[in-house]
């Protein structure tokens, strides 16, 4: 038996109208609240010749070690790689300002949880990529550390 | 014709069936590999490990998680029993085995793993609008076609007459129409928002090319991708690229009012995104699935262009099949419901033996009871296992069978099962009402011998 046409059409007019309210510029936050209902803004930011992009890495050394050679990729810690590289970008700024800490013991928590007591110290790697200079458009290029701390073992086990 | 009447014609013209099974499948298909891909049941896991404070679960999860509390966290079991039984109903919705109920035990499964993942501060967009179209899937009549559920009820329409009817009308309801149209619309909302989002975020400064190099260094370096990087030093190349997906996001609505584009729009976003998911690692395969909402236009330009190019020839496979044996009215059935650009036609020998004898001259009606045959387009017959292997190549649901088909000393293997099967199994006579079951032509032995009574849930035609 086929649905009523006036729950079909209430069907209709539901979901487009919750896209289209999602999506719009005056709605609450940042538009992706309302998942599966989003706006759609990936990349919608402009740049211009100036700007450049800072790359990131999070690197830790193992308890008893000062070496910091492994890099910890987001996945590895269940984090969204944008948070991750807003993260290293924050300390990376201001090592000591307060915002940066709360990082540090973020990420140093998030360690924790998915490495007990692996890991004793972290840093935070960064390289500067300039959109109008194509001689740093490089996959591999060196790193400068900084920012390092001291993970408090949070969730060892 | 009024307003009113040309909506309700636009919205709930009967539509094939078949069309929106190829959503079905399409959607299906696409969050189903998104769900059950390498890695992703790990992420979940890992995300689950994370400490409360990453964790601000988002209002369709929390909806979701209700029976275990307002903003619960769904934990490490929880999430394992979902992805399991996601992978279950995902494939009973895939294949179409109690399609409605695998539907409505997928789609929540589906939206909580995907709820959870992204309710760590950051999600992507793929999946999102296919989630809605799984979720609209379940008030529709999806597995009407395509499915094992329609091959089922269609050898169960042939048991109850006794015989295999070809369909030559395609099964059509309003009930496929306006779901194919709200998700063409829904498409078109994704894509203007964002088109709007370039043009209110960036403004013009969106097209300058810099913004474009800007994105090709981030995922480039991101992924570690040389070639996106290559492209990133070509300036003039990302203000074309950025002009063009500006162009095909801000007009793809045209596509929906003019479907003679459909085609042309179709094919350039597959471009689109392909591009995207290869130069900056962002697949949107998901939101492509979508596109088999468009199936009706595409097939409607494609065969216009077929006829403009070729005259339209129509070339179809005639299989001559015995009309008695219950396991060629099965067969037959099953074929029937494979067959979707409707290539085979069907001669029942027992019922029109004049017919059968014209595309089989030469050959015995008691040779044609012992092995189907198929007549080719171009005259060629062809018998038994190199009938089926022909059909095999015809049907693309059956192309996964090919290989085998032709494999070294199949044939060899393929005549003797088919004579093996041929000569096992059941044949039915019927006079008036009664019906009853012979052995093979060879003489069949024990339950199919004759007298044997034969449940056809009816009485022969």
């Amino acid at each position: 038996m086929p649905l009523p046409k006036i729950v079909a059409s209430g069907v209709c007019i539901a979901v487009l109208g919750s896209q289209i309210l999602s999506s719009s510029p005056g709605v609450p936050g940042d538009g992706l609240w309302y998942w599966p209902f989003l706006r759609y803004s990936m990349y919608a930011n402009a740049h211009v010749s100036g700007d450049s992009l800072l790359v990131s890495e999070l690197r830790v050394a193992r308890c008893g070690l000062t070496d910091f050679g492994n890099i910890l990729p987001a996945d590895s810690l269940g984090i969204p790689p944008v948070q991750l590289g807003s993260l290293l970008v924050t300390i990376g700024r201001a090592p000591d300002a307060p915002a940066s800490q709360d990082a540090e013991r973020k990420l140093g928590r998030a360690i924790a949880a998915q490495y007990p007591g692996r890991y004793c110290s972290a840093s935070a790697w960064l390289r500067v990529v300039y959109v109008s200079d194509t001689s740093t458009y490089t996959v591999r290029a060196p790193m400068r550390r900084v920012a390092e701390w001291t993970l408090d073992r949070l969730g060892h086990e | 014709m009024s307003i009113r009447e040309r909506l309700d014609r636009y919205w709930f013209e009967p539509a094939r069936l078949r069309d929106l099974a190829y959503l079905r499948i399409a959607v299906v298909f696409a969050l189903l590999t998104d769900a059950l891909w390498p890695g992703t049941l790990a992420l979940e896991l890992r995300r689950a490990r994370l400490p409360a404070e990453w964790f601000t679960a988002l209002p369709a999860l929390k909806v979701e998680m209700l029976p275990f509390g307002w903003g619960a966290r769904p934990g490490a079991t929880l999430l394992v029993i979902a992805w399991i039984v996601c992978g279950v109903t995902g494939i009973g919705a895939l294949l179409g085995a109690y399609t409605r109920l695998s539907l409505i035990v997928f789609a929540p499964v589906v939206t909580l793993l995907l709820a959870h993942v992204f309710s760590y501060g950051t999600m992507r967009h793929p999946q999102a609008a296919a989630t809605i179209v799984l979720w609209l899937l379940i008030l529709t009549p999806c597995g009407a076609e395509l499915s094992i559920d329609a091959i089922r009820a269609r050898v169960a329409r042939s048991r109850a007459r006794g015989r295999f009817v070809e369909v030559e009308e395609w099964a059509r309801s309003r009930d496929a129409r306006w779901p194919m149209r709200l998700v063409q619309w829904l498409l078109v909302s994704v894509y203007l928002s964002a088109a709007l989002s370039k043009i209110t975020v960036g403004k013009g400064a969106w097209l300058n090319g810099y913004t474009m190099t800007y994105d090709m260094l981030l995922d480039g370096i991101g992924h570690a991708l040389p070639m996106t990087l290559s492209l990133a030093h070509v300036h003039w190349l990302g203000i074309l690229i950025a002009a063009l997906v500006l162009a095909f996001e801000a007009t793809f609505v045209l596509c929906v009012l003019y479907p003679r584009l459909v085609l042309v729009y179709l094919a350039a976003g597959v471009a689109m995104h392909i591009s995207i998911a290869v130069l900056m690692v962002a697949p949107f395969f998901q939101l492509m699935s979508l596109y088999a909402a468009f199936a009706e236009p595409v097939r409607t330009e494609v065969r216009r262009w077929h006829r403009a190019g070729a005259g339209g020839g129509s070339r179809v496979w005639t299989l001559v099949y015995d009309g008695y044996c219950p396991l060629c009215i099965r067969t037959m059935s099953q074929l029937a419901e494979l067959d979707g650009a409707k290539r085979l036609r069907y001669v029942d020998l027992e019922r029109d033996a004049a017919r059968a004898t014209e595309l089989l001259p030469g050959v015995s009606a008691d040779d044609m009871r012992e092995e189907m045959a198929v007549v080719t387009p171009d005259g060629r017959a062809l018998r038994g296992f190199f009938a089926f292997r022909e059909i095999s190549r015809r049907l693309p649901v059956l192309w996964p069978l090919v290989p085998l088909m032709y494999a070294p000393g199949s044939a060899w293997a393929g005549t003797r099962l088919y004579a093996w099967v041929a000569a096992n199994r059941a044949r039915r006579l019927c006079e008036g009402d009664a019906c009853a079951v012979h052995g093979s032509a060879h003489g069949g032995k024990g339950e199919t011998g004759v007298g044997s009574v034969i449940d056809f849930g009816g009485s022969a035609s």
